[in-house]
């Protein structure tokens, strides 16, 4: 148990602290491999742990959650941003100074298949960290590994086995062991239990709660699974696209998401309920590359709750209407009548200003002349079959401060939400429930 | 032939549900597995049925049967080391164990469709998805070139695949992994099927994408098609299901109607499977467990409840939860002889579950 560093305020005893990280990975082209783009995987991620929290990471595929982690151990070298780890700065650690931080910050993957060398036991396996950083005794590291394999729900005899005599869940917790024998302060544990289903999973989940406890390790929790998350971390953060969009306490986030992204995301997972059958959906489904984010909010093009231009006047759901016509035109996402009419190579598609307004919703005329210029001009290019002049003409006519600043990181109650509609310098009040919230009655 | 296994006795005639005609019939399944020293009895005498239009999930976690279960019925499950050693299998009056490979393989490519998990099993990396809709279409069906590619745009958009018109000339591999099971679904509805059979569809994807497959599969069904989904995750159960069929260890356990399996689960592995999702319950031990009796109730070993009724024989029979025909759980707590209040009430943590959900169950 290592000491309490001097100068923490007492509220909080942070373990990890990690600001502005940035971890970009080139794209390389020809012989020369000349550097064409570069893959924002993490683009400016500040969090942090205190000691024996359990903080979570969650988020879609190429969210770039799994790198932040990885960066946050030197196991991938960030491009920027700073780490310190018990106070002192890891950033530039090398050679034995960087051996004795990952002493104290371990890794568990998510495939238990791949974190084992097949031949070799699961004793030697265990103990074999041991053996790395200098410990010598080979009775005594038989005997911790004993002690930890019985800790983890396995007998201590299965020391001698091989791993692929053990179960999925079962080679989960030699993982768990593994990471618990040089008595760590942190245990990254990437989705540790997204190979597991069922009840195994929840066992898992259990024990690495309970060894997390007895042994006060801080936990960095990565995990698509909202359902894991709730049950194991103390706070969490949601990343999209390489960037924090919303941190703050598990039930606080999970309870009334505040960021549009987190809701959509909340709002996708099927309730257990099944007379409440409502998914939520983004104006678009299309997630933009890493490499190419959009400008402002990355998540504006999806975002159902995108601001409307000041001078634009209509209720709420025709905007998000109006919005989502906007960007469906642009990802080309267009209603299957409109995709059908475009493919054949008739000249005269058949297809007509008033088709494309039906296939996406909007009314005949706009209350709004402004708005109702920009949608006639629009739908009319489409019908024409130019996508192009109709992207130009939408984003013309619907500018959003959303698509041309980037959100800066808004305080709400407990938590940082990083969007326009929780900026206090931008006329736009923030939606005041959730969707669930205002369904459910 | 165990008749108390068999759907058709257990009342869902009863139900009102006599306007719907039955597709597919499945009484007393048994699929054995050989690689070493005795048989697994992957399937165990599994019957049920599912009627035209209708969404049955077949739920339970990895080794519990389920996929075995609907592979074999088809004849898709690898013979050897799989044998199929019992029961019958009647679809829409074709006894399908007993077709010819031929016969079963036209049914295959035009009745009932299957999709997996893994949508690359489906797509052949080296043909253009367009070829692929191509030659599941002309298969069943004498169009023209022009026209089976016509027909391959609009399935592609009836799947919510942008931009298809110039999609349908790209190779699997150009399409995300979500996008890629749309495509596979495409091609399984290339024939047009009465029954699909996706195993594990949304597992590999993304929540927001299983939101978008999710609603997909719900147009398909409203379509008229049958889904029989076959899937480790509840809340996909909870979204899709008409009815729910809880399997373990190769036998179904508990069946009924998905709202009064998941408002009262009955059997004491569906009350753990279903507490595995609030983590309020925690099994006392967690090491590993021995090996699921081939007799009686195959829970036995795991469950808390556990009595000598419990041992021997085919497994229990399926008794009805709360009088209700429809929803039965094949558990002795529920036979005339005892008293299911002795082993908790489901409705309690059922409660809790709902409230503590993510946001989607908060409720104020």
């Amino acid at each position: 148990m290592s000491e309490r560093i001097g100068g923490a305020d007492e509220r909080s005893d942070p373990l990890l602290e990690v600001e502005d990280l940035e971890t970009h990975f080139p794209i390389t082209r020809g012989f020369l491999r000349r550097e064409v783009g570069r893959v924002r995987a993490v683009d400016g991620v500040s969090f942090r742990i205190d000691r024996g929290e359990t903080f979570g990471l969650v988020g879609e595929s190429g969210s770039g959650k799994t790198t932040t982690a990885l960066s946050a151990l030197r196991l991938e070298e960030p491009t920027g941003g700073e780490i310190r780890f018990d106070g002192e700065s890891v950033t530039d650690l090398s050679g034995a100074d960087l051996r004795a931080f990952r002493r104290r910050a371990q890794l568990i993957v998510q495939d238990p298949n791949d974190a084992f060398n097949p031949r070799m036991t699961v004793g030697e396996a265990v103990a074999e960290p041991l053996a790395l950083h200098g410990m010598n005794d080979a009775e005594r590291r038989r005997r911790i590994v004993a002690d930890l394999l019985e800790r983890v729900g396995l007998a201590a005899d299965d020391a001698d086995r091989y791993p692929h005599e053990f179960s999925g869940g079962e080679k989960q917790r030699i993982a768990i062991a593994r990471a618990l024998v040089l008595n760590p302060d942190l245990i990254v544990a990437d989705e540790p239990t997204s190979a597991l289903d069922g009840r195994v999973q929840s066992d898992v989940l259990a024990l690495l709660d309970d060894v997390r406890r007895e042994f006060d390790v801080a936990v960095l929790f990565i995990s698509h699974d909202i359902d894991v998350v709730r049950q194991f971390c103390d706070r969490l953060a949601v990343m999209y696209l390489g960037e924090i969009v919303e941190r703050g306490p598990t039930a606080e986030v999970l309870n009334d998401p505040a960021h549009p992204y987190t809701r959509v995301l909340l709002g996708s997972v099927p309730s257990l309920d099944p007379s409440d059958r409502e998914l939520a959906r983004p104006l678009t489904d299309s997630v933009p590359e890493p490499s190419d984010p959009p400008a402002g909010c990355r998540f504006h093009p999806r975002c159902p709750d995108v601001i409307a231009p000041a001078d634009v006047d209509l209720e709420p759901d025709l905007w998000r209407t109006v919005a989502a016509f906007r960007f469906s035109v642009r990802t080309g996402e267009l209603p299957p009548e409109i995709d059908a009419a475009r493919g054949t190579e008739d000249p005269e598609p058949g297809i007509d200003e008033t088709t494309v307004r039906e296939a996406f919703d909007l009314p005949g005329e706009l209350p709004d002349d402004r708005a109702e210029e920009g949608v006639a001009a629009a739908a009319e290019a489409i019908a024409r079959g130019d996508l192009d002049a109709a992207t130009d003409t939408l984003a013309e006519a619907f500018p959003t401060v959303c698509g041309r600043e980037s959100p800066a990181d808004g305080d709400r109650h407990e938590r940082q939400v990083r969007c326009h509609r929780y900026d206090s310098a931008v006329e736009a009040t923030p939606r005041s429930s959730s969707r669930t919230l205002e369904t459910d009655g | 032939m165990t008749l108390h296994t068999d759907d058709t006795t257990d009342g869902t005639d009863a139900l009102g549900r006599g306007d719907r005609e039955p597709l597919l019939t499945v009484r007393d399944l048994r699929t054995h597995i050989t690689t070493e020293g005795d048989p697994i009895r992957a399937v165990d005498g599994v019957s049920f049925r599912i009627d035209r239009g209708e969404t049955v999930c077949l739920v339970g976690e990895s080794g519990s049967g389920k996929s075995v279960t609907c592979q074999s019925l088809t004849g898709l499950v690898p013979q050897p080391p799989a044998e199929i050693v019992g029961g019958t299998v009647d679809f829409d009056g074709n006894s399908l164990l007993e077709l010819e490979d031929s016969d079963l393989q036209a049914i295959r490519g035009s009745h009932i469709a299957h999709v997996f998990q893994n949508p690359q099993s489906a797509l052949d990396p080296v043909y253009t998805v367009g070829d692929q809709l191509v030659e599941a279409i002309t298969i069943h069906e004498t169009v023209s070139e022009r026209e089976a590619v016509d027909r391959g745009i609009e399935l592609l958009g009836r799947v919510g695949i942008p931009n298809a018109a110039a999609r349908v000339d790209d190779y699997p591999h150009e399409f995300s992994g979500g996008m890629q099971q749309r495509v596979a679904i495409a091609i399984a509805l290339a024939a047009d099927p009465d029954l699909l059979i996706a195993d594990e569809p949304t597992t590999a994807v993304d929540v927001t994408v299983q939101a978008r497959l999710i609603e997909l599969f719900r147009e398909l069904i409203d379509g008229g098609m049958s889904l029989l989904l076959v899937t480790h995750d509840l809340r996909v159960v909870a979204a899709l299901a008409d009815r729910v069929l809880v399997m373990f260890g190769g036998t179904i356990v508990e069946r009924g109607p998905v709202e009064e399996l998941f408002d009262r689960p009955a059997h004491p592995y569906t009350r753990e499977l279903m507490a595995s999702y609030d983590g309020v319950s925690r099994r006392d031990d967690r090491s590993a467990r021995g090996a699921i009796p081939g007799d009686g109730c195959r829970f036995r070993g795991e469950c808390p409840h556990a009595v000598d009724d419990c041992a021997g024989g085919d497994q229990p029979a399926f008794h009805p939860v709360e009088s209700r025909d429809a929803h039965r759980a094949a558990c002795v707590y529920y036979g005339p002889e005892r008293d299911p209040a002795t082993i908790g009430d489901p409705t309690v943590e059922n409660e809790r579950r709902l409230l503590g959900g993510p946001g989607g169950e908060s409720r104020e």
